[in-house]
């Protein structure tokens, strides 16, 4: 199936009505800039390079945080 | 042309040039759905959050459903997502395609500028569905997928799809016929 027919199937008089209405959308199709990959794929790039950095800090954090809860856990107990 | 699924190989392993070839693919029916479901002004903001998510929901990818598929889903969400923020701010997004597309200052010739309006106010009927039944009327009819790959995009029970679209259907329907003008054009 292609991305410019709408596929065939059983229809009322008004849906296919409906379609000829719709034709105005498939005759003129919205194009995406032609900036949108660049700007997806550098985005990607910056993401993916300060995400593993981030990624240990929450770790670094959290393992702090794990061992500050049993060192005062570890206190309060008789 | 090389597969979707040896581009996603690679792309896992770090090569973004195939990320980027998997963008340049299915950038077109991403920006279009996501401009039929927002409308053309946030069209390209949603479509870049959508292929980011995607490029790093990647390695969770479980391949049951096409890439393509997959894809849509995420942008599907990322729609709706901006639609909910867009009633935050109570800013009507058909609303604002028709109006960008009847202040489009281009000069055009009459007849494209009727097709041009007609266009803006099939928008603004299409805005007024609620968001589930702009998408099945969008992917249906305007992109063309299966029930199936519907079924998967909208995360909805395969049995359920052609009844809500025929429902869907006859809002729209509905709302066009409230206006003679907007029912009876394209005769």
């Amino acid at each position: 199936m292609t991305d410019h027919e709408p596929p065939a199937e059983d229809l009322t008089l008004a849906e296919r009505r409906l379609r000829e209405h719709l034709k105005v959308f498939t005759a003129e199709r919205p194009e995406p800039a032609p900036s949108l990959a660049v700007a997806v794929v550098r985005t990607a790039r910056w993401q993916r390079s300060v995400r593993a950095p981030l990624q240990a800090v929450g770790r670094f954090a959290a393992a702090i945080g794990d061992g500050l809860r049993l060192l005062i856990g570890g206190r309060r107990q008789p | 042309m090389e597969p979707d699924e040896a581009l996603i190989e690679r792309t896992l392993t770090g090569d973004m040039t195939a990320f980027e070839r998997l963008v340049e693919r299915h950038q077109a029916v991403v920006f279009r759905t996501a401009a039929r479901m927002v409308g053309p002004a946030e069209a390209e903001d949603v479509s870049q959050d959508a292929l980011l998510r995607a490029f790093h929901g990647l390695p969770s990818f479980r391949r049951q459903a096409s890439f393509r598929t997959w894809l849509l889903q995420i942008t599907h969400h990322a729609a709706v997502n901006a639609l909910t923020r867009s009633r935050r701010r109570r800013v009507d997004p058909a609303a604002e395609a028709e109006m960008e597309e009847i202040a489009d200052p281009k000069p055009q010739p009459v007849e494209s500028l009727e097709t041009s309006e007609r266009r803006g106010r099939l928008q603004l009927k299409l805005g007024l569905l609620r968001p589930e039944y702009r998408a099945l009327v969008v992917l249906r009819d305007l992109e063309g997928l299966s029930y199936d790959e519907i079924a998967q995009v909208l995360d909805m029970p395969l049995g359920s799809v052609k009844g809500r679209l025929h429902r869907a259907r006859g809002e729209l329907i509905a709302l066009l016929r409230a206006n003679t003008y907007d029912w009876e054009l394209p005769e």
